[in-house]
């Protein structure tokens, strides 16, 4: 197949959710609010902004808790010079204690502040040396690198290294190291690319890639374009992720999600995003979590998420919830999560309260029973994710194994455990390290052929498995290679006859090779066959 | 294939849409139904983000429930779904592009894989054009979407994206270009 026609087959139609027409009659059903708004929309939202402002401002000094921003806690930051790390100064921030303001616009608030104490922490950034002879880059480069630093700044209890262009260089094993990999501009696209790795002593922890605009045309938003918004947009993922993030933002999503003027979709958008940063404290330098709080661990916000999955009528909006509340473990959500999973109509409400119940409650014996229950569900995902949280994360492989040998269950009960591994599992493990024995293999080759038609198999899933094969040397997965020379499907045919190179010199092989090189109506196949049997023919080199 | 001269896709679609004007939802979802994966596959493409491309199609039909009244015949609809969900793409690529997402290296687009891709193709390298489509500028993209997924000729592509016909055919050539290298050098690299 030649580029434009590869094309056209990888941009064939797509099928969107299920739920994406209902969810349009729904938004039509309530069109009416939504035409008004649309005839001054800037008149409305100056109007709302200026009334929230008024009254997040009247509470916070009504209660005494505005500060100048002079007053509010600042991570301590080392100049950014060349220093080798050891020997940049580096000046402890004191632990913060900050005040987290609660939500101005709901009786659901916090009658008292919150106190968040947040551990110093201390973070070195390493950039290549900016070496571009392009003006237009090296500008670039400048300015992402100083915003960078400033938002780094913006961190509570952060103490910041700039290492230079000192890679590789050992530091404190404490340190988090961040270092800029790659900065690329092309200024005649207005587009840039960035990628970044962070680090401790022990082990990469977060690789990012960006893609991005080099204009810092819009306002607003601190993660505006230009190589500025960038930084800011990098450091709030850190944030996100490892460290604790702004005060104020934190402020801002509580707010705008305990605001019940607000609509159900602005809440639960602002729930996600709060839900995807962290209080307080950070992930210890051995990647643990320990110590580190979520956003949404907070009584209010807990029981403001309760309310909003018992009363939303969008499904991805109730799921949107539980998925948030992963993590929070406060035993106020377990009787709710469990109903989800038990009675919500929706099956990706029901994944996302079984993924927060496994998550975080497993010993809990309510939810054990909820578990076994979910296990013999209908759904193949319900019952794996259940029987996952049941088994937990060590023991998971093995009972993977187990499911594909045992000969009593349903064929496609056997593999649907192995499938869900393959596909969603992180980081993606081998397919030879469920095939460790015998009986394994020869379940494995006997289930294949209704694992790779089964829906749990999307084509990437039966690309892996198919490319696993050629990695498995055993009498049942060359029976099974010969018998995919048969498929329908050229690219199987074609995959199978260049895996079956390495056992060419067997006859019953060889003939089904020739047979192939022959016969097949696909060059591509053709050629392939004839590939394998060459490679056979041709002297080993010892 | 000009838009004009394409088949329709849903019988009745013409009774569907009068059906509709007047205010049935239950037809305006029978005439989603003939159009959403359309709608949706070309946000898809552009986006490279399921739950973006959702969205978008979203926003699409209900703007469209908005704008039935002027909606003449199912050519008209179709040439109209086309053109907004193009134009909300590359608003919204405007606005992703001045304002970046941080994705993990190792997230792919791996949801975006085709229900209806020829037998013949190779998956390993639709998932690489797939990718490498989102790397193009948002004009090219459009382009090239409307040109290999929907099948419009250069001239109804410049109706659609109101760009001239040598804009796009200079699009769809460097575009190509870039493609195929990428391609051609992967191989080579590997």
């Amino acid at each position: 197949m030649d580029l434009e026609q590869q094309l056209r087959a990888a941009l064939a139609p797509c099928r969107p959710a299920t739920s994406l027409r209902p969810a349009v009659l729904a938004r039509i059903s309530t069109a009416p609010a939504a035409r008004v708004a649309r005839r001054a929309p800037n008149r409305i939202i100056l109007v709302g902004t200026m009334l929230a402002v008024a009254a997040v401002l009247t509470l916070l000094v009504s209660r005494g808790m505005y500060k100048p921003k002079s007053m509010m806690p600042a991570a301590s930051v080392v100049p950014m010079t060349p220093a080798p790390a050891p020997a940049a100064p580096v000046v402890e921030a004191p632990p913060v204690s900050a005040p987290v303001a609660p939500a101005a616009t709901t009786a659901e608030a916090e009658p008292k502040q919150v106190e968040t104490v947040i551990k110093p922490f201390t973070v070195r950034v390493t950039t290549p040396q900016n070496l571009s002879k392009d003006p237009a880059t090296a500008a670039a480069f400048k300015t992402f690198h100083e915003a960078l630093f400033d938002a780094l700044r913006g961190l509570p209890g952060l103490s910041l290294i700039d290492a230079g262009p000192a890679a590789g260089q050992t530091g404190n094993s404490s340190y988090y190291d961040i270092s800029i990999n790659e900065f690329t501009v092309l200024p005649a696209e207005n587009h840039m690319r960035i990628e970044m790795r962070g680090s401790t002593a022990v082990q990469p922890i977060y690789p990012v890639s960006m893609h991005g605009g080099l204009a810092p045309t819009c306002a607003g938003s601190p993660e505006c374009g230009g190589p500025a918004g960038s930084a800011a947009a990098a450091v709030m993922i850190l944030a996100g992720n490892f460290f604790p993030a702004p005060l104020s933002r934190l402020k801002e999503y509580k707010s705008r999600f305990l605001n019940t003027s607000l609509s159900l979709e602005e809440r639960s958008r602002a729930l996600s995003s709060l839900g995807s940063l962290l209080a307080d404290g950070i992930r210890d330098p051995q990647y643990s979590q320990s110590g580190a709080k979520r956003a949404t661990q907070d009584p209010a916000v807990v029981r403001g998420a309760m309310d909003l999955a018992a009363t939303a009528a969008d499904q991805a909006m109730r799921a949107r919830v539980w998925s948030a509340m992963r993590g929070v473990r406060d035993v106020n959500l377990v009787q709710p999560l469990i109903a989800a999973l038990d009675r919500d109509p929706d099956s990706k409400v029901r994944v996302a309260a079984l993924s927060t119940l496994a998550a975080d409650f497993p010993d809990d014996p309510g939810v054990r029973a909820a578990l076994e229950t979910a296990a013999r569900d209908s759904s193949p995902e319900i019952r794996v994710l259940a029987q996952r949280g049941l088994v937990g994360e060590a023991a998971w492989n093995r009972q993977v194994v187990a499911s594909l040998k045992d000969a009593s269950l349903p064929a496609a009960e056997r593999t649907e455990a192995l499938l869900y591994t393959m596909r969603y599992v992180t980081p993606k493990p081998a397919l030879g390290a469920f095939l460790s024995d015998d009986a394994a293999i020869r379940a494995f080759a006997e289930l294949y052929p209704k694992a790779v038609t089964s829906s749990q198999a999307d084509a990437n899933l039966r690309q892996t498995l198919l490319n696993s094969l050629g990695s498995i040397d055993h009498p049942a997965i060359t029976d099974l290679q010969l018998r995919n020379l048969g498929s329908a499907e050229s690219s199987t045919r074609r995959q199978a006859a260049a895996q079956l190179a390495r056992h060419a010199d067997e006859s019953r092989v060889r003939a089904a090779l020739e047979k192939v090189s022959n016969e097949d109506a696909d060059a591509a196949v053709r050629e392939a066959a004839s590939k394998a049997l060459k490679a056979a023919a041709a002297p080993v080199a010892r | 294939m000009p838009l004009t001269e394409r088949p329709l896709e849903t019988a009745g679609s013409e009774e569907l849409l009068a059906r509709a004007r007047r205010g049935d939802l239950a037809a305006f979802g029978e005439l989603m139904t003939g159009h959403e994966s359309r709608v949706f596959s070309v946000a898809l493409r552009f986006t490279g983000r399921r739950a973006d491309a959702e969205e978008l199609t979203q926003d699409v039909f209900v703007q469209l429930h908005g704008a039935l009244a002027r909606i003449t015949d199912e050519e008209h609809l179709r040439r109209w779904l086309l053109r907004t969900v193009a134009h909300r793409c590359l608003n919204r690529l405007r606005d992703d592009s001045r304002r970046p997402r941080l994705v993990p290296i190792e997230s792919l687009p791996a949801d975006a894989e085709p229900w209806a891709a020829e037998r013949d193709a190779d998956p390993l390298l639709g998932a690489r054009l797939r990718r490498l489509l989102l790397e193009l500028a948002p004009d090219a993209r459009a382009v090239v979407v409307l040109r290999f997924q929907e099948d419009l000729d250069p001239a109804e592509i410049a109706t659609v994206l109101a760009m001239s016909v040598n804009t796009v055919k200079s699009h769809l050539r460097r575009s190509l270009e870039w493609l195929r290298a990428q391609c051609t050098g992967d191989e080579h690299g590997s």
